[in-house]
């Protein structure tokens, strides 16, 4: 199925400064940090864990590989994170060992990266060197009330 | 993240396609009609927790890398399918649906493309027939590929 997704019919899309933001996630992360009590599972737990973020070629897409240990339970998934010219809009998808298929609306302000889902967002603050990132999450049952889901730091690695 | 879910025993079905293929690949759009040559690999794992299977295409086509992630699963009981969704190092995003018959044969249904895969019943090779359409309505014949596996 190599070429299943060549969009021959369609207009390519075409390589802009956004993508190339996106080089700040570039790298391999340790993390740490804490279940806050909107938690499902593990609420309070210390979450340890560790992310890879390496570009797809061609330099459209970054892939993100993740693993958050808190208590027994695991959170492990892969991403992808692209930049959607029609909306102008940063688009994160993710598939987890939950069952989920996550999409959050990424959007971007000087460090701060801020991921909006139907029933999660974050807030994503790079450090001005770019080796550590926070990253504070939330949930929500019904897309209006929110209330704490984890806190996570990480620090590049590699 | 919320509650634990168990996979769709559905999901079992994609079993067939885990492990690394070689791909060869013959263009056959009706004005010209290719032999099969092998252009690289095409794999296929499940992600922990068994609820997507990630297939990943690392080939070359007229001496350019062409790469792709696609996540495929989980199930969808109405439409009897597996969702699938592919990105790739030419920045497109796709989605298309997968279903199989009783015979075993899969259907990959995209807006502009779609294609047939035959399996072998020794599991060991499968050969994939790609339509597209301009229109939607009229399709018309595209590619044919051939996938060994070698692990």
């Amino acid at each position: 199925m190599a070429a299943n997704n060549m969009q021959v019919l369609q207009q390519q899309p075409t390589l802009k400064p956004e993508h190339k933001q996106l080089h700040v996630f570039v790298g391999r992360w340790k993390v740490i940090g804490w279940n806050k009590e909107g938690a499902p599972v593990a609420p309070g737990a210390k979450v340890t864990g560790e992310e890879t973020y390496e570009w797809l070629t061609g330099g459209f897409f970054i892939v993100s590989r993740f693993q958050h240990h808190f208590g027994d339970d695991a959170h492990i998934g892969t991403g992808t994170i692209g930049y959607d010219a029609d909306s102008q809009s940063y688009i994160n998808h993710n598939f987890d060992n939950m069952g989920y298929a996550r999409r959050y609306e990424v959007s971007v302000h000087d460090y701060t990266w801020t991921f909006t889902g139907e029933f999660e967002r974050c807030t994503l603050v790079f450090s001005a060197d770019g080796n550590r990132k926070t990253e504070n999450w939330e949930i929500s049952t019904d897309s209006s009330n929110w209330q704490p889901l984890c806190d996570m730091t990480a620090i590049k690695i590699r | 993240m919320a509650d634990k879910n168990k996979p769709d025993a559905a999901l079992k079905k994609l079993d067939v396609l885990v492990g690394k293929w070689v791909t060869e690949l013959r263009l056959n759009d009706g004005k010209s009609k290719t032999d099969f040559h092998i252009i690289g690999t095409d794999t296929y794992a499940w992600q922990a927790g068994k609820f997507f299977l990630v297939h990943d295409v690392d080939v070359s086509m007229d001496g350019e890398a062409y790469q792709v992630t696609e996540f495929i699963g989980g199930y969808d009981k109405s439409s009897k399918s597996y969702p699938m969704r592919s990105f790739d190092s030419q920045g497109n995003f796709q989605t298309m649906q997968a279903s199989v018959d009783k015979e075993g044969v899969w259907t990959f249904a995209g807006e502009t493309t779609r294609a047939t895969l035959t399996i072998a019943d020794d599991s060991s090779t499968m050969t994939a027939h790609w339509e597209q359409t301009k229109d939607g309505k009229k399709w018309s014949p595209w590619m044919d590929m051939k996938f060994t596996k070698i692990r």
